[in-house]
């Protein structure tokens, strides 16, 4: 690699170091209008659990427990691996950020699939909200409510997900060209932290949708 | 560049108290703690997201520029949260709630800011209007027109 150009840096940065916080900060920048844009649909969500608590908490138990663990493991793997895959460009081996990067698409594909066969279950078993809900308990209007921000949260989540994936299929493209380096490696860091914030996210959701109802 | 690379064991460890902490958490959930349940669940989930914050995400080795602005959006969720639930949480217009603790909640007052503490009448038209939201709710159609 001596042999190769050290990675440009354009005209506005003093040095490589400047050029590279000015991206981390920008990135954290947008990661914090995200915990924003989630902190406002997470706060709707408090009111109402704290207004229907128990009615929340019976419809927490329309959720697969299993399945929601299932996918918190796969997504704390997946962040585990994407931390590895940065670790890898760091270190210079275009093998391991391969290695690395294509076992956070397959978690991420995982996480997606299991999703998809959730909201599968939730048609099949009339848990949708609107016209087809079917569940005819008590305070049905509000396990609807329950799921319709079950569906807005996680379908936002997994909106980013799906970005997250198609942002890591790049990144692998372009690593197998082997295009990150020593002192070149800020897509694959700056990827990281979104990828990380994704989990951060359903670190939250898990407790907060699934858990409520099993005591 | 003088960038830290941080060693892959710290990833491992981290990764290990990560399925810990969702194994306790899972765990906690099944014993019933009362109101306790949410705030344990959140503060597990708090103390998760503070791992991979400090050791995925780097902020452990972060420049203080990154860290502050990352508590001002942390410290501007807080004042969302605080500031709706304490609206929420003492307006006394909640319908379904019986009358005596529509009258506590009405009752609320800080002390020392007793003067200062607004009461919604009950034939107010907030009150009215969420009079006919939570009869919507109550009632079983959700959707309250």
């Amino acid at each position: 690699m001596a042999t190769m150009q050290p990675h440009p840096v354009a005209h506005q940065f003093d040095d490589a170091e400047q050029q590279f916080e000015a991206s981390t900060l920008g990135m954290w920048i947008f990661l914090l209008t995200e915990v924003m844009f989630f902190g406002g649909a997470l706060v709707a969500y408090a009111v109402y659990f704290v207004t229907f608590t128990d009615a929340f908490e019976d419809a927490s138990n329309h959720l697969s427990l299993g399945l929601g663990t299932l996918n918190t493991v796969i997504l704390l793997s997946s962040s585990f691996t994407m931390a590895r895959a940065v670790h890898a460009a760091q270190v210079e081996s275009s093998a391991h950020q391969v290695r690395w990067l294509s076992r956070t698409i397959l978690l991420g594909g995982a996480f997606l699939a299991v999703k998809g066969y959730e909201y599968t279950a939730k048609f099949t078993e009339g848990l949708v909200p609107g016209d087809a809900f079917a569940f005819a308990g008590p305070q049905a209007a509000q396990h609807e409510l329950f799921l319709s921000f079950y569906f807005a949260l996680t379908g936002l989540h997994a909106v980013h997900m799906v970005i997250g994936v198609g942002i890591l299929a790049v990144l692998l493209l372009l690593a197998r060209r082997g295009r990150f380096r020593r002192d070149y490696f800020t897509p694959v860091e700056m990827s990281g932290l979104y990828w990380h914030f994704v989990d951060l996210v359903w670190i939250f959701l898990f407790p907060m949708l699934y858990l409520l109802g099993r005591h | 560049m003088s960038h830290f690379v941080i060693p892959a064991s710290t990833y491992r460890r981290t990764f290990a108290i990560l399925i810990a902490l969702t194994a306790a958490t899972i765990a906690v959930s099944l014993i019933d703690l009362g109101a306790w349940n949410p705030i344990v669940a959140l503060a597990i989930a708090g103390t998760k997201a503070c791992l991979v914050g400090l050791y995925f995400m780097g902020l452990e080795w972060a420049s203080r520029l990154v860290r502050v602005s990352l508590l001002v959006s942390i410290g501007g969720v807080v004042v969302l949260f605080g500031g709706v639930l304490n609206d929420d949480l003492t307006r006394g217009t909640k319908t379904y709630l019986p009358a005596e603790e529509r009258a506590e909640m009405r009752s609320f007052t800080v002390k020392g800011l007793d003067g200062l503490t607004p009461s919604v009448p009950e034939e107010s038209a907030i009150f009215q209007r969420e009079n006919e939201w939570n009869s919507g709710l109550t009632s079983g159609t959700a959707d309250p027109g």
